[in-house]
């Protein structure tokens, strides 16, 4: 077996341990690696039930078998562990450089379990790992801790994956940063915080080997040649994510002033081409292995933001701290980018949180007063600014919204929880579940919430020929494109969505992760299997939040997409029905054999799926269906 | 004439496709570690400084190697150490003047850019032309364009030019 590096390393910060285990093909056949590994370690390492920030919580970071090759863009690593913010299974990707270290390194994963008393820090250095006193480096800003942390391993060319002061202070949306790429969602960061794990850096020069060497090579020149010579992935060349706020709201469906409208005045003026007019793009930045460099790096040389500078923000981070914000002022949105990264707070529960604030301020259920004197008016970018420090450093009005809009809603009570647009606690990403039907179904049944890159926003309906009402069949639809759709195995081999279209050949599907398994590990996979492996691993990370008391209940949208429909332009009257959204939640649920009426797989279910030791854990907590 | 490789810092966007096709061109693997090309990322200034052999006429690591170890290869001009005459010391990492000397973390033997026998790999995987081998009267020509294009985009149009 090629490609994988078929080690993992177990670290028990309680006790200070750490182990190695090779692990055989069997785990590669029925989790290939990344999101699978990630899902089936996570599931064995926690301890069910325990709150996310007890010792008994896990982290599992797991890399594809791609990590480390030529493959372009094969720099994804997954992590997930019980999330903070919603009680449930908590998953993020970044890209970067610190999956293929991993590898380099002699890894393909790594279980972090228990917590330290004292802050640490890992150090993994080709297959050996000690932890490390991370004292002075507690309370470091991550831009601040990269150079004292290089020193201290003394190697300035190992990579860091590291929180910032917001995990450590335990905002529930904390982020992981590889240098300044951010894993954001579901506050893994926080778990990192509460385990009083600083970072975890690598370095590793073992080589990486593959089945079919030339063969790789080959899809990689392949790749270039298709970029240089047919100009292909030319728009994320020149501008990665950046223009998406044009793009969405010319359809009318871009969020703004949380949710309230999908049309936003301001979009041209926080969109990418507005960045380069204002000269404010200075340089293009790539991940690891990757030609595309969509990672546009942006610096504000005068005004009031004068010296910030950021890789970003990128679409959703335009959307969320931009138009949910009411905000169109570009260069607040690069220091807001800036200081989300430096504290380790996601872009996208940060802006939604502050939004949730200002629609309370809007309805005045909050006053300056409540809000440590600040005017929090739509668009008040010197608030939103200040607030994301008080967030990060947990001070005064940001000690509350730390805990997310949905906890914070709960604290407010009354109207609040109204305004609080989320799913399982997870804050909405910036594509209209009101616009594009698949979403609505997606950000429902996600095991982690509402998160645009889940397999089952499928987004195939963004536009025409699908009109915006039309809810029939997409459950079913969905459900079966699952397995060879964009969002599902680029998650369990390591590569970047933005590069799947330079590596499937011709285009990307299950064909195309056959033949990267063939020639990356040498096993062939028939589609039937491919797609079990999707199914049995997202089944599984259904199954954890089951035993963490998930019902059909949880599966569900805030009320403004089901009660108010879009205001104005081009989608106006445009909602989300009730029956609609059942019906398609229906249709998924029995598509995948698990229960109508609890949304919990059914034994059966689990036992074609290869996944009857999860049965046997799960009746231990809720009775199954046969 | 010869041919050089050469780096336009401005250009790199640090995605180090470089250093693994340096450790494919030589070792037939996927290592960045064992690259003969090293990208050193400077976070704090968003800048990738690629550092490689430069091809220097007088050599300082040929200088200091006391067992006139390092030899050009004729053909090139590419530095080339004999593993027969190396004894390991390591001079040569410490004189090179562009850090472009390393050592091997596979065999510990000295590692330094052999522009792959005339045809770099690192060229064909670089995307955004930052690294390119040229012949010497294309060297910096494309820096000279682009300070051209400049001065064009400021000069004024003139109706005629008076005879002198």
């Amino acid at each position: 077996m090629k490609g994988y590096a078929s080690r993992i390393l177990y670290v028990d910060l309680s006790k200070g341990s750490i182990r190695q285990e090779a692990f055989d093909e069997s785990l590669a056949r029925n989790y290939v690696g990344g999101a699978g590994f990630a899902a089936y370690l996570l599931y064995r390492s926690i301890e069910p039930r325990v709150d996310a920030f007890e010792a008994g919580n896990a982290i599992v970071y797991a890399t594809g078998p791609l990590s480390g090759t030529v493959i372009p863009g094969s720099c994804k690593f997954c992590i997930m562990a019980k999330s903070p913010l919603s009680g449930f299974l908590g998953e993020t990707y970044a890209s970067g450089d610190w999956a293929p270290e991993l590898k380099y390194a002699g890894f393909d994963a790594l279980v972090v379990s228990g917590a330290s008393e004292k802050p640490v820090y890992l150090w993994i250095e080709d297959g050996k790992a000690e932890i490390r006193d991370a004292s002075r480096f507690w309370g470091l800003k991550t831009y601040e801790l990269w150079e004292p942390l290089l020193k201290d391993v003394g190697d300035p060319q190992a990579k860091v994956l590291s929180i910032g002061p917001g995990g450590e202070r335990l905002v529930r949306y904390a982020s992981i940063l590889n240098f300044k790429r951010a894993a954001g969602r579901t506050g893994i960061g926080a778990v990192m915080g509460s385990k009083r794990l600083k970072a975890i850096v690598v370095r590793g020069t073992k080589d990486v080997e593959v089945a079919d060497f030339d063969a790789c090579v080959r899809i990689a020149k392949e790749a270039l040649r298709r970029i240089i010579e047919e100009k292909a992935g030319l728009g994320t060349i020149q501008h990665g994510t950046t223009n998406g706020p044009i793009g969405i709201n010319a359809r009318g469906l871009l969020g703004t002033r949380n949710w309230q409208e999908e049309v936003f005045e301001g979009a041209e003026l926080i969109s990418g081409s507005e960045m380069v007019r204002r000269g404010l793009r200075i340089a293009d930045k790539a991940c690891f292995s990757c030609p595309l460099r969509c990672s546009k790096l942006h610096a504000v040389r005068d005004g009031p933001y004068s010296g910030y500078s950021t890789e970003g923000p990128e679409y959703e981070s335009l959307y969320a701290l931009g138009s949910i914000c009411g905000n169109s002022n570009v260069e607040s949105l690069i220091a807001a980018d800036r200081l989300c990264d430096e504290y380790g707070i996601d872009t996208i529960s940060t802006g939604l949180t502050i939004a949730f604030a200002m629609e309370l301020y809007q309805r005045g259920i909050l006053s300056s007063k409540d809000l440590d004197g600040l005017e929090l008016s739509w668009g008040n970018h010197g608030a939103e600014i200040e607030l994301i420090r008080r967030i990060g450093e947990r001070k005064g009005i940001g000690d509350l919204l730390a805990e997310g809009s949905k906890r914070a809603a709960e604290k407010l009570g009354g109207e609040a929880p109204k305004y609080a647009m989320h799913v399982k606690g997870v804050e909405i990403p910036g594509h209209s579940p009101r616009g594009v039907k698949t979403c609505a179904l997606g950000y429902s049944i996600s095991p982690r919430g509402a998160i645009h890159t889940d397999p089952a926003s499928a987004m195939f309906d963004y536009d025409d020929p699908y009109p915006r009402d039309q809810y029939r069949g997409k459950g079913i639809r969905v459900y079966r494109e699952q397995p060879g759709s964009g969002k599902t195995f680029r998650n369990f081999l390591g590569l970047c969505g933005n590069c799947l279209g330079l590596v499937g050949d011709p285009g990307w599907g299950l064909k195309a992760v056959q033949r990267l398994m063939a020639v990356v590990t040498g096993l062939k996979f028939s589609e039937e299997e491919l797609s079990a492996v999707a199914y049995r691993t997202y089944t599984l990370m259904r199954c954890f939040n089951v035993r963490e008391g998930a019902t059909r209940k949880n599966d569900w949208l805030p009320e403004r997409f089901l009660k108010e429909p879009i205001p104005s332009g081009p989608n106006k009257g445009v909602i989300v029905s009730e029956e609609g959204l059942k019906m398609m939640i229906d249709e998924y649920y029995e598509a995948a054999g698990w229960d109508l009426e609890t949304g919990i797989p059914r034994e059966e279910t689990l036992k074609l799926l290869g996944l009857g030791w999860v049965a046997d854990d799960l009746k231990k907590y809720v009775s199954l269906q046969p | 004439m010869r041919n050089f490789l050469t780096i336009d810092i401005e250009r790199c966007t640090g995605c180090r496709l470089c250093e693994i096709a340096c450790s494919i061109s030589h070792f037939k693997t996927f290592n960045p570690a064992r690259s003969r090309i090293k990208v050193l990322r400077f976070h704090a200034q968003g800048k990738d400084v690629p550092l490689v052999c430069r091809q220097c006429g007088k050599c300082a690591a040929e200088e200091a190697c006391p067992k006139d170890a390092f030899k050009a290869d004729p053909s090139t001009g590419a530095m080339k150490v004999n593993p027969e005459l190396c004894v390991g010391c390591r001079l040569c990492v410490d004189r090179c003047i562009f850090g472009a000397v390393f050592v091997d973390p596979v065999d510990d033997s000295i590692a330094v850019c052999d522009l792959c026998g005339g045809k770099p790999l690192c060229v064909e995987f670089c995307a955004t032309g930052a690294i390119a081998y040229v012949p010497s009267h294309r060297v910096g020509i494309q820096r000279s364009l682009e300070i051209a294009e400049g001065l064009v985009s400021r000069l004024k149009p003139r109706e005629y030019i008076l005879p002198r």
